[in-house]
């Protein structure tokens, strides 16, 4: 039995390929999303209905809109990501700028310039608009990199065969450039989201980063409910929502970035 | 006519003065970095001449050596692909995919995608992408390079009987002389760039025996001619 083998523990089959699902990640499935569970309904019902003073339903609302702004903001990288990638992969003369530039800024401290984003945005009293820039200049690196990459890996000959075979710019784009790069996009999204829910926590607690101003000015969501519930010691509001996070990465990963990245496995070249 | 790729003061090819006739089977060999890729390179359009002038078929398809097949597309779609590139109806796509997946024996296949396939069934559907187009020239790159010698000998048979039924212009890239003994109307050697030598087969009978005095021979003088070119 090889190495990686060993490790398999169930093949899925789907109509023309197949992928493999790791014990880890059934293990991932089974065990720690139904503890996870478990954990936050040992501490609301501890509360009988409400944890600290927060309602259960306040707590799911919290992640929904933290979810929405995650959604947004992994919206809007994803559009620019692919020309800002496609504009660096132009010619060699355009790497060659570009990259090191775009190293340059990724390597820049969001936090740095988010007061400024703040101030810009609270001009237009759209506070929404700052978490989520700054949530999007995140994720939006990642994307780019990774697609970068993607462009790079295009074989030779299947970039010849469309040129042989007088596929035209838009067929390429649609039926050989995308699927080409649907690997890249799937695991830089999946990085993406990382940073994403990383940077929350600091993206809905603006009063940090607004002189004179008080937590009244910051967003509700699981980001904020967590710095909150940690400042004022309700240490049960804190367990919940901190479980409450867990519980949706968790399923998220499960349900949507573990299924793209095995269905990815049939658009890579080998 | 003549390349140098940007960059480089040697050139890729020099002097080249070379015509392909209709229905011909021209195989190239040569040494590795001769020039051999260059010249389909330019025949298919990849590439253009720094000077003099290449006089190009119209519709050229070609065979590349790692397939280049589309794994994301499935045995029929990597056919159908082309045929849509080329401006076919829906109706016709269906037809000549059918039609050539059939020649090449992949009827069984149509459904799967190429990393279901062995290396010899995806140069296969390499094969019946590049007929599906009606290509006046058909050119090939190396195709059996990477493949063991029982399938290669049986794709040799397969090309050859659809090169009768199709009459088709072939140019292909070997790096096997026996290959080109075997397949060719005319085999031409070159080297640093240059044609050093054409030899023509087209009066030796088919099938050709690799027992055959005629084959033994013929394959002597290239691969003599070869080392020579090679020094």
């Amino acid at each position: 039995m090889t190495k990686s083998s060993r490790h398999i523990h169930h093949i899925h089959r789907h109509p023309g390929y197949s992928y493999p699902v790791h014990l880890h990640q059934r293990l991932y499935s089974l065990v720690l999303v139904p503890l996870l569970t478990i954990g936050l309904a040992a501490v609301v019902f501890s509360g009988v209905g409400s944890v600290g003073h927060i309602s259960v339903f306040s707590l799911l609302g919290a992640l929904t809109l933290s979810v929405i702004r995650l959604t947004v903001a992994f919206g809007f990288a994803l559009v620019l990501s692919l020309p800002l990638a496609l504009w660096i992969n132009k010619s060699p003369t355009t790497e060659r700028i570009l990259l090191p530039t775009f190293d340059i800024l990724q390597s820049v401290p969001v936090l740095a310039f988010f007061p400024v984003v703040i101030v810009f945005f609270v001009k237009f009293q759209f506070l929404e608009g700052a978490a989520v820039f700054i949530v999007f200049i995140n994720m939006l690196w990642n994307l780019v990199f990774s697609l970068v990459g993607g462009l790079r890996l295009i074989p030779g000959d299947i970039k010849s065969a469309a040129q042989v075979f007088g596929i035209n710019r838009l067929a390429y784009f649609r039926r050989v450039l995308i699927p080409s790069v649907f690997p890249y996009l799937v695991t830089g999204s999946l990085l993406a989201w990382a940073e994403g829910w990383n940077m929350l926590i600091v993206a809905e607690v603006l009063h940090t980063y607004l002189p004179g101003s008080s937590s009244s000015s910051d967003l509700f969501g699981i980001g904020s409910l967590m710095v909150h519930a940690a400042s004022s010691g309700q240490s049960g509001v804190f367990i919940a929502a901190i479980i409450t996070m867990i519980i949706a990465i968790a399923l998220m990963n499960f349900f949507i970035w573990q299924k793209l990245l095995h269905y990815a496995e049939r658009y890579r070249f080998e | 006519m003549a390349k140098t790729y940007p960059g480089t003061d040697h050139p890729a090819l020099n002097e080249i003065n070379f015509t392909g006739f209709e229905g011909e089977f021209i195989v190239l060999v040569g040494p590795s970095g001769c020039g051999k890729s260059t010249l389909i390179k330019l025949v298919a359009g990849l590439e253009t001449e720094s000077a003099g002038v290449v006089m190009r078929p119209k519709n050229v398809s070609m065979v590349f050596q790692s397939g280049a097949l589309f794994p994301w597309l499935t045995v029929s779609e990597n056919v159908e692909i082309v045929l849509a590139a080329k401006g076919a109806s829906l109706a016709q796509r269906r037809r000549k995919t059918r039609l050539y997946l059939e020649m090449t024996g992949l009827s069984d296949y149509a459904a799967k995608r190429p990393r279901e396939l062995s290396g010899g069934q995806r140069q296969r559907v390499g094969i019946a992408r590049a007929l599906a187009v009606d290509p006046q020239v058909l050119v090939l790159d190396e195709p059996f390079a990477a493949l063991d010698i029982a399938t290669t000998e049986h794709l040799h048979k397969d090309l050859l009987k659809i090169w009768k039924e199709t009459k088709q212009t072939i140019l292909m890239v070997s790096h096997s002389v026996e290959e080109a003994v075997t397949l060719a109307d005319r085999v031409v050697l070159m080297s640093a760039g240059h044609i050093v030598k054409q030899y023509e087969l087209s009066e030796l009978k088919r099938p050709r025996r690799e027992q055959a005095e005629r084959f033994i021979r013929d394959v002597q003088e290239i691969r003599k001619d070869l080392l020579v070119a090679s020094e």
